[in-house]
């Protein structure tokens, strides 16, 4: 596989900024290639191929990752957290096979896998190891944190993040105010609103506008 | 055999109604279902000489809801009580619309497929593929105007070649695979499945052990689920639904973009000049009836005297069955003769703003000062019907959603002056003291029912729940139209008053030839004149009019001996008796549905607070107009 060992220096890469605070100069040391376990001729290819996918920054002789680089060292480092505990915990494996095999295995599980790992792990043990820092639904869109549609404005188009205590409020649901759904504001009284969602006028009342939240959305179309 | 029994199923406003005119006639019966409170309109209709019934279902934007409408009719299809469906769509709203149609095509039924308003949509440049929606869903698929009448009569033909749609709605990945964990463990079908993670009680025909078995089950996939997508299930099933009729409006629908939005609605909504607009109605309507129907009662009035009451009292009969007879008489000619010429004028007048889609903007425009009294806008609908009867009104706040807002409006609305009141208002004050001290016990009665409104509003427990409300589409109503709402109105009316009406009208009768009335008045005679300063058989008038409203000016002129009351009592005492009478005690109809609708206690206190109310507000009536 030619991905592996690349996702093995992303994250050694990662791991050892953690560590050190520092980014490693190139060429690695010794002992810093004794640490990663990897030949010379691998790690130059492994660099040639993140520079190209823009994970890391290797100019100033230092391996730098960048942004997107340590989100994706982030989530190499830890899959490898999940399943070795799962291992070592739930399976009784020891510390050291644990590792090598989650060394193996971080390559090849899916995000869904390692996430649901995650949810089983925290249920029994009350342990997490996926930050919610890894969001990757960060859209453009969203740079504006969410606000109540209550205080938006006459005439703006808004996208429904949430709804607070969902199930009470069915009929929102069957007109189609739903989370993703788009809404304009048509009208605005006193603080009751009309909005506009899939074409048809709904008339709600300011405690129902304030367990809604929104982002601005932009209509491209 | 037995007749076949059709359902007509469709959001509210998409001309569900006007297609059932069309197809039945006007000879329609209405029902509630047994033990329910659901309205049903039934009507008879024939398909190659074989009759059907034809089933006005209410209107839904959901089947899998817990409204007892839903509940309901999601029951009946179940339960196979309809052979198949019309489900009616709006071409306008097509996308919302074919959420409802989704949700039909899960169950075992039959069904074809009614566009409807088909000439509003190619007005607003949305063009319609219909033939595509046809190949979608593989049943018969009419587009019609049903306003214009176009198309209505393909309707009936196309029922026999109704069939189950092939159709299946695409679920989330984790929805599907819950789906398919239900099926291994008990064989239920994806519908099934379905059911029982939206939390619906599962098919009938499931047994109890596996059904609190799978229950349970569903509870565990549904939390695991719930939590990959922090979204309830409901809103993940509803959103893959939504999403499938976008998909399908998207090839359905092709926009042109000559679409202008209607002014019109935009003033109607707005505070200037939408509520001026809404005073001025409700205004003009008021004194429409309050004119009209006094002229229409004095005629029925009088002919029930000359051709029923007067001859009544030529027939030789014993004492106690003339008192018996003369007292139905007179309640028949109270609930027909008085307040039926109010109530038959006001409902046409409500039903036919009801039908125009304006009371949806009344509803957003009234939200704000509703809310003051722990209320919201959609209140204000069975409060305007108040003022025709209570009853109705008050069997009408049934869908409020919850317990404080049901016990505020009930208060409220029974505080409205109804038909029966306006009776006495325009027969007393109108008539003696001028129409602006009329407007004045309207003016008095305003301003209570505005403080009462804030006083419950801080005191009742509970949560508010707030309106969401779909604003229903201005348009023209039609007079058949109209006249079929009104009647299903005026059915309430007659069939839940009008017999406590009799009963209590003979039971007065009764009281008062046993002499129980005159007893009665001499104990109230000191508290009569002491407080209110009022004449003593004015105590056994007010009593009258516990029972029927009106009945306290009838009672009023036969005790004074007199119809020209002026002769009797001044202008204060007639004042005061009026004000106290329109305030004092609901009617025994009123107060019975009260009862049935919030229970016992409930009925208790609110005619204690309005026989205090009445009392305070006739006491100081008295004492400031006297000085």
């Amino acid at each position: 596989m030619e991905t592996t060992p690349c996702e093995d220096l992303l994250e050694w890469l990662y791991e050892y900024h953690m560590t050190n605070h520092i980014w490693p100069r190139w060429p690695l040391s010794i002992e810093q290639r004794r640490d990663n376990d990897l030949t010379q001729d691998t790690i130059q290819q492994c660099i040639t191929n993140l520079t190209k996918a823009e994970l890391l920054d290797e100019s100033n002789n230092c391996l730098a990752l960048t942004e997107k680089g340590i989100d994706a060292g982030r989530k190499i480092h830890q899959k490898h957290k999940v399943l070795s505990c799962f291992f070592t915990e739930m399976l009784g494996m020891k510390p050291d096979d644990a590792s090598s095999q989650a060394c193996i295995l971080e390559h090849t599980a899916s995000d869904d896998t390692i996430k649901r790992l995650d949810t089983y792990l925290s249920k029994n043990l009350g342990r997490t190891y996926l930050s919610s820092k890894t969001s990757d639904k960060k859209d453009s869109h969203h740079d504006t944190p969410p606000f109540f549609l209550s205080q938006g404005k006459k005439g703006e188009q808004y996208e429904i993040i949430a709804i607070k205590g969902c199930n009470r409020l069915q009929r929102l649901t069957d007109l189609g105010l739903i989370p993703g759904a788009h809404l304009r504001i048509t009208q605005q009284l006193a603080r009751s609103l009309v909005v506009t969602v899939k074409d048809c006028d709904i008339a709600i009342s300011p405690e129902i506008a304030s367990v809604i939240l929104v982002t601005p959305w932009k209509n491209n179309a | 055999m037995e007749k076949q029994r059709i359902g007509l199923l469709g959001n509210p406003n998409v001309g569900k109604s006007l297609i059932f005119t069309h197809l039945t006639g006007i000879g329609v019966e209405v029902s509630n279902y047994p033990g329910t409170t659901v309205h049903l309109k039934h009507g008879l209709c024939c398909s190659q000489d074989c009759p059907f019934v034809l089933v006005d279902l209410p209107g839904l934007y959901a089947l899998n809801g817990s409204t007892p409408e839903e509940q309901f009719i999601r029951e009946m299809i179940m339960r196979h009580e309809l052979d198949s469906l019309i489900v009616v769509l709006d071409a306008r709203h097509l996308e919302r619309n074919l959420y409802l149609l989704l949700q039909a095509c899960e169950y075992d039924i039959p069904l074809i497929i009614v566009v409807n308003m088909m000439d509003y949509a190619k007005e607003h440049g949305l063009e319609l593929d219909l033939n595509q929606m046809q190949e979608m869903f593989c049943v018969p698929v009419i587009g019609t105007s049903a306003i214009h009448g176009t198309n209505i009569s393909e309707i009936v033909p196309a029922i026999s070649a109704a069939a189950h749609p092939r159709w299946n709605t695409q679920y989330d990945a984790h929805i599907e695979a819950a789906c398919r964990s239900l099926n291994r463990l008990s064989q239920i079908s994806k519908k099934e499945a379905l059911h029982l993670l939206e939390g619906i009680e599962p098919w009938p025909h499931t047994t109890l052990k596996s059904k609190e078995e799978l229950q349970e089950t569903a509870k565990i996939i549904t939390a695991e689920v719930e939590q990959e997508h922090q979204m309830s299930i409901q809103q993940i099933i509803a959103a893959n639904r939504h999403y499938a009729a976008s998909r399908i409006a998207k090839k359905v629908v092709s926009h042109t973009p000559s679409k202008q939005k209607l002014d019109l609605d935009y003033l109607l909504t707005r505070g200037f000049p939408g509520i001026p607009i809404l005073l001025l109605l409700l205004g003009l309507m008021l004194s429409i009836v309050f004119m009209l129907g006094s002229a229409l009662e004095e005629v029925v009035v009088e002919l029930f005297t000359t051709y029923i009451l007067d001859p009544l009292g030529l027939l030789s009969l014993s004492p106690l069955a003339y008192e018996v007879l003369y007292a139905l008489a007179m309640a028949v000619m109270a609930g027909l003769g008085i307040a039926f010429p109010f109530i038959f004028i006001f409902y046409l007048l409500i039903s036919a703003l009801e039908d125009s889609g304006y009371m949806t903007r009344a509803a957003f425009l009234a939200d704000r000062v509703m809310h003051q009294f722990g209320l919201h806008g959609q209140v204000l609908v069975p409060m305007i019907l108040g003022l025709g009867c209570n009853v109705p009104a008050i069997m009408g706040i049934r869908q409020l959603n919850t317990r404080r807002e049901r016990f505020i409006a009930s208060f409220l609305i029974t505080m409205v002056p109804c038909s029966a009141r306006t009776v006495i208002i325009a027969g007393i004050v109108s008539t003696y003291l001028g129409l602006w001290w009329a407007f004045s016990i309207y003016l008095v009665v305003g301003v209570l029912l505005i403080i009462t409104g804030i006083m419950l509003s801080k005191v009742t427990p509970g949560t508010e729940y707030g309106m969401v409300l779909e604003m229903a589409p201005l348009r023209l109503p039609g007079p058949k139209q109209v006249l079929i709402r009104s009647m299903i109105h005026i059915r309430e009316f007659l069939f839940v008053a009008m017999p406590l009406l009799l009963v209590s009208s003979v039971v007065l009768g009764l009281l008062g030839y046993f002499g129980v009335l005159s007893w009665f008045e001499a104990v109230m005679a000191p508290f009569m004149t002491g407080v209110l300063g009022l004449p003593g058989f004015a105590s056994t008038a007010l009593l009258f009019g516990i029972l029927r409203k009106e009945m306290a000016l009838e009672t009023l002129i036969v005790l004074a001996g007199s119809a020209d009351l002026s002769t009797l009592m001044n202008g204060i005492q007639l004042y005061t008796f009026s004000i106290v009478s329109v305030l004092f005690v609901p009617c025994v109809s009123t107060i019975a549905v009260l009862a049935r609708e919030l229970g016992t206690r409930h009925a208790i206190l609110v005619s204690l607070y309005t026989v205090l109310l009445g009392i305070v507000v006739g006491s100081l009536v008295h004492l400031i107009m006297s000085m």
